[in-house]
């Protein structure tokens, strides 16, 4: 999402290694105080460098700090709804009896399934986003949904049109 | 029409060539019928015009099965996970606390109950439900019901009539004044309720009915009395006697959205509650009965809910036959 925007760069700049010594420090205690987490930090200072290094090579050195700032926002976003997602998914594993509790590998899958899920609907209005699930997953007809949502039957046409047209910008685009 | 905009990537194309991204505008055509087709209530006609249409042309195959993966990898996601996790239905408040609450606690308990079946209430239902079924139903302009499981209703709205015979189960019911038209009646074998506009939820067994009013208000009839209860109020009675009053719990409507919200509940209160979405027996042992627990459960695996209090409860759960779960104490 941010790896490729983001002022980069032609003109007279820093290294990523000079950056890097520069700029670390202050960026790691500013996801210390952000995530309450000594490692969590650790590991997001690191991904937003791979970022800059997977960019452009070069940050101009008055746009870095504002820059790396950018990234680390974009990815402290991410890994706190990555956190909502995985503490939703334990909370549901909890409720599942051990004789039914998916193998590790099934787990793995099915929180990625819902990872992937949250990110194709991400950014469609909650009506929009209910009437999917309650279609794909829930196997509701249209009518039903219409009355579970309160809204009319065309409208939860075109929630899914909606809806379908996102997930497929969100994979194929 | 679908809007797609920025649907496809824009490669440039040949229809023919199937190994090629779908055209802008072949995935819109595809999601204008996808999306019809899944409604449930699409007719022969439509379906046969799709299979036209995807016969046409190979790249329309190919978005369609783009878009059938999508579906297929959607309901990789189980269901009461998706509902939790990505907050989709409509009732937003008590989402948020369903949420809040998931993390399931527990006390100690007791009891047991068991099921019946074939009802024979449903052949003379218009609308019904099976055990561990729900149903959400438009009667009418300005009327809906919701059926809880093993639930059946006998309707009448033709003309200016808007009549509900509960025969048995549960139901929410929202009406809404509309011109030229009766009040709600609902007839519950103990006496009568009447509507002008109102949300509420009505349960009726052997022996008595519970109503809880939600919004507007509810007047009940019985033999030479009448009874007004306004939203926020809950009353359980028989045909002449009230047999106690509440307040009005909003998270009892959480089996809408197939959920269970226990608040300090008798395990076997508990139990009882899930056996009535299920065909079969949940036995409780009497010396757990009494045993308080809190939460949000699913409704539709009763198995797992109970199983997820053992973390929290002295209890074993055990399955004796596919229809027969025991509540025991855990050094039993």
């Amino acid at each position: 999402m941010l790896s490729s925007s983001g002022p980069c760069v032609d003109t007279p700049a820093a290294p990523v290694d000079g950056l890097y010594r520069d700029h670390r420090p202050w960026l790691f205690g500013w996801l210390r105080r952000k995530l309450g987490c000594e490692h969590r930090a650790e590991d997001l200072a690191q991904d937003v460098f791979v970022r800059v290094i997977q960019g452009r090579k070069q940050v101009r050195a008055h746009e870095a700090r504002a820059l790396l700032t950018t990234i680390a926002k974009g990815l402290v976003v991410d890994h706190q709804r990555h956190a909502a997602l995985e503490h939703a998914y334990l909370a549901y594993l909890a409720a599942v009896p051990e004789s039914y509790a998916p193998s590790p590998e099934a787990q793995a899958e099915q929180l990625q399934a819902l990872v992937e899920l949250d990110r194709l609907l991400d950014g469609l209005p909650p009506k929009a986003r209910a009437a999917f699930l309650l279609s794909q997953l829930d196997g509701l007809t249209y009518p039903e949904i219409a009355e579970r949502l309160g809204v009319s039957l065309s409208s939860v046409q075109q929630y899914m049109v909606r809806a379908m047209s996102a997930c497929y910008a969100a994979i194929h685009a | 029409m679908p809007d797609a905009a920025g649907a496809a990537n824009g490669a440039p194309l040949d229809g023919r060539a199937p190994a090629g991204p779908p055209s802008d505008a072949v995935v819109r055509e595809a999601i204008a019928w996808w999306t019809r087709l899944q409604s449930g209530v699409a007719d022969a006609g439509e379906q046969q015009s799709c299979r036209d249409w995807l016969a046409q042309d190979p790249a329309h195959r190919v978005a369609w099965d783009r878009l059938q993966a999508i579906g297929r990898d959607a309901r990789r996601v189980p269901v009461a996970l998706a509902h939790t996790a990505l907050n989709a239905p409509a009732s937003r408040g008590r989402r948020t606390a369903l949420r809040s609450l998931l993390a399931v606690a527990g006390v100690a308990g007791t009891g047991w109950t068991g099921y019946r079946h074939a009802p024979w209430q449903r052949l003379v239902a218009d609308y019904s439900t099976g055990v561990g079924e729900r149903r959400a139903l438009a009667l009418a302009d300005g009327l809906r019901v919701t059926l809880n499981s093993d639930t059946a209703v006998r309707v009448n709205v033709r003309g200016s009539a808007r009549d509900i015979d509960l025969l048995r189960g549960e139901m929410l019911v929202q009406a809404d004044p509309r011109h030229g038209v009766q009040a709600l009646r609902v007839d519950t074998g103990h006496g009568e309720l009447r509507a002008e506009r109102a949300r509420f939820d009505l349960r009726r067994t052997a022996d008595d009915v519970r109503v809880g009013v939600y919004e507007g208000s509810v007047a009940l009839l019985r033999q030479g009395g009448l009874t007004p209860l306004s939203a926020g109020e809950r009353l359980a009675y028989a045909d002449d006697a009230d047999l106690g009053r509440a307040a009005a719990d909003p998270d009892g409507l959480a089996w809408v959205d197939g959920m269970v919200v226990a608040k300090e509940w008798r395990l076997d209160d508990f139990a009882g509650y899930l056996a009535r979405q299920r065909v079969g027996v949940i036995r409780v042992d009497p010396a757990v009965a009494h045993l308080r627990l809190s939460g949000v459960f699913p409704l539709d695996d009763a198995e797992r809910a109970l199983k997820a209090l053992e973390h929290t409860l002295p209890i074993t759960v055990t399955r004796h036959t596919q229809y027969w779960l025991q509540v025991g104490p855990r050094d039993a």
